[in-house]
């Protein structure tokens, strides 16, 4: 990348448009006129719109979007795979197990998402324990644990599926595409996401050097050990947050590291960054989206997402030819 | 000039499985003197050479590096006064010639600072020495084996470590880049009062630049010592399973399998 400042001017610029929608879309449809009374008076009905509804689900988009595709990267180079994502573990399966067994129980709102939490924790440990990294990390071995065990949860999650009844289904199925229609103001994820943010950018040299393979990493000084326990685990936990916040969000985490390495952006102190102001503008668009698109009804934010990033990335392959 | 040895290593022995790899080897290696290690394929020359790394953990033994255990340095304290050339590095991160230069400094660098002025100047004299300038900006998948191998000599002198364990240095090579980038590598351990192991193919090249030798001669058995006593004919022919010629001239001598 040669200009980094260019580049996070135009992510900010795509962040601030991607909120401006956020807040000026939506069912009620609202003047400029309206929506400047609505953002200075926040008591009116059209301010209680933007300041209630509208701008804590944009939030919750944002974070959510942007712990996506943090995990995603840090997934990516801990597991030198250009295929993993945040699921690939199995931290989001056992959170949608969770949440699913709680739906299922009739929970409905924060206990659902604090039950996620719980399962993603669990799935994350219970992952780290199996693959048994302590005496010697081995990233094969630790890859087909998860995936096994993602694989596990996933039977889990079609065996509640099948064996709820249909009125409860629907919210199941809208929380595994991706919901933020209940989304609160995510303070909780929002912190946890500043703090990852910084470790991870903190990481950023020692995960240039990694890429150069183990040996070489550790000649030149990384700890390299330490350093995939704590990517192992900020990896995990940015997931839980972003599945806590907004279900089963898939695609994001995946292809936005990759967009931006298409790009250019190859430096992980500049890729972490720029994954989550990127990551965050593509669910806000997406999540506005969902609302307005086919108003009142709602689509899943997972739906949208994949329809706006699958051609977007497959452009972008093209014209870089192939190579990121 | 100090005497005190670098490397220290007694009774090691190094097996990987089933296999012995070097059985009791006794050695002392002192700042000036350029060991190089012989051996046919898969007689453990990179095992050794990541043993005296400390990336490879040995079955019994003990290393020390600078008087102290070579497992108790911490890997960036050992990083600034050990600089290690792997064979075939695979540079899986995309960037370009001058960035991965500039990761030899990665042992001096703390996390949050920039690059400093002194680095750049490292890497700028590291590019010259190389003869990468002209490619400083080259994306490092387009670069042919001896240019990378020539970036990985780059960055290791970039890191400036006095001591340097080379495994394979003139792989890829051109003829003259083999003799120039060892002299310099050579130099480079000279000025610090350091010293360098390197494992080579060449029996010309090692001849050439080696004071000290490590034969290994398979089935765990290892010679070492200075140069005239390990170059001679009945250590080398056990070393290549092959007779070797020497030929003598008032140019220098040569080796030539027979």
């Amino acid at each position: 990348m040669r200009s980094p400042s260019l580049l996070f001017t135009a992510l900010g610029l795509l962040l601030v448009v991607a909120l401006g929608l956020a807040i000026a879309c939506g069912s009620t449809a609202m003047s400029l006129s309206q929506l400047a009374i609505g953002l200075l008076a926040p008591q009116s009905l059209d301010g209680s719109i933007v300041w209630q509804l509208r701008l804590p689900r944009a939030l919750a988009a944002l974070v959510c979007g942007g712990l996506l595709a943090v995990a995603g990267c840090l997934m990516q180079i801990l597991l030198r795979n250009p295929l993993a994502d945040p699921s690939i573990l199995g931290v989001s399966g056992g959170a949608a197990t969770a949440a699913l067994l709680a739906i299922s129980f009739g929970l409905s709102g924060t206990a659902v998402s604090q039950l996620a939490f719980l399962g993603a924790l669990g799935a994350m440990s219970l992952v780290l324990l199996l693959a048994d990294v302590r005496q010697h990390w081995d990233n094969t071995r630790l890859l087909l644990t998860g995936v096994v065990v993602a694989a596990g949860w996933g039977a889990c999650i079609s065996f509640i599926l099948t064996m709820s009844p249909d009125k409860r289904v629907h919210s199941m199925l809208f929380w595994l595409m991706g919901d933020l229609s209940d989304a609160p103001v995510p303070w909780l994820a929002g912190a946890g996401l500043l703090l990852a943010l910084v470790l991870a950018t903190a990481m950023g040299r020692h995960l240039n050097v990694l890429m150069r393979g183990e040996l070489q990493a550790r000649a030149l000084g990384v700890p390299v050990t330490g350093l995939r326990l704590s990517l192992y685990l900020l990896a995990c936990l940015t997931t839980a947050l972003a599945v806590t916040l907004g279900g089963t969000l898939g695609f994001v985490g995946l292809v936005v590291p990759h967009l931006l390495r298409l790009l250019g952006v190859v430096d992980h102190r500049l890729l972490v960054p720029a994954c989550a102001l990127l990551g965050g503008a593509l669910v806000m668009l997406a999540d506005t989206l969902a609302r307005s698109l086919l108003a009142p009804v709602q689509l899943p934010v997972g739906v949208v997402t994949a329809f706006l990033g699958v051609p977007v990335f497959l452009w972008i392959l093209r014209r870089s030819g192939g190579h990121p | 000039m100090s005497l005190a040895p670098i490397f220290e290593v007694q009774n090691l022995h190094l097996q990987q499985g089933a296999k012995v790899l070097c059985r009791d080897l006794n050695l002392q290696v002192l700042p000036g003197q350029i060991w190089v290690l012989l051996g046919a394929n898969g007689t453990g020359k990179t095992t050794l050479l990541n043993s005296l790394a400390g990336l490879f953990t040995p079955a019994a033994g003990q290393i020390r590096f600078l008087g102290q255990p070579l497992a108790s340095w911490p890997r960036r304290q050992l990083a600034q006064r050990l600089g290690v050339l792997q064979q075939d590095q695979a540079f899986a991160f995309p960037a370009s010639v001058r960035q991965l230069v500039l990761q030899g400094r990665h042992p001096f660098q703390s996390l949050w600072r920039a690059d400093s002025a002194e680095d750049q100047q490292r890497v700028a004299e590291a590019l010259a020495q190389t003869d990468l300038t002209p490619l400083a900006e080259r994306p490092v998948d387009q670069l042919s084996g001896g240019e990378r191998q020539r970036l990985a000599i780059a960055s290791l002198l970039t890191q400036g470590a006095p001591n340097l364990l080379l495994d394979e240095p003139s792989n890829h090579l051109d003829l003259h880049y083999q003799v120039r980038l060892l002299e310099q590598l050579v130099t480079h351990c000279h000025r610090q009062n350091g010293t360098c192991i390197a494992s080579l193919h060449d029996l010309n090249l090692a001849a050439r630049f080696g004071t000290h030798f490590l034969l290994l001669l398979g089935d765990g058995e290892v010679a070492a010592g200075p140069a005239e006593a390990l170059l001679r004919d009945d250590y080398l022919r056990r070393v290549y399973q092959h007779p070797i010629l020497k030929i003598q001239d008032t140019q220098g001598c040569a080796y030539l399998p027979e």
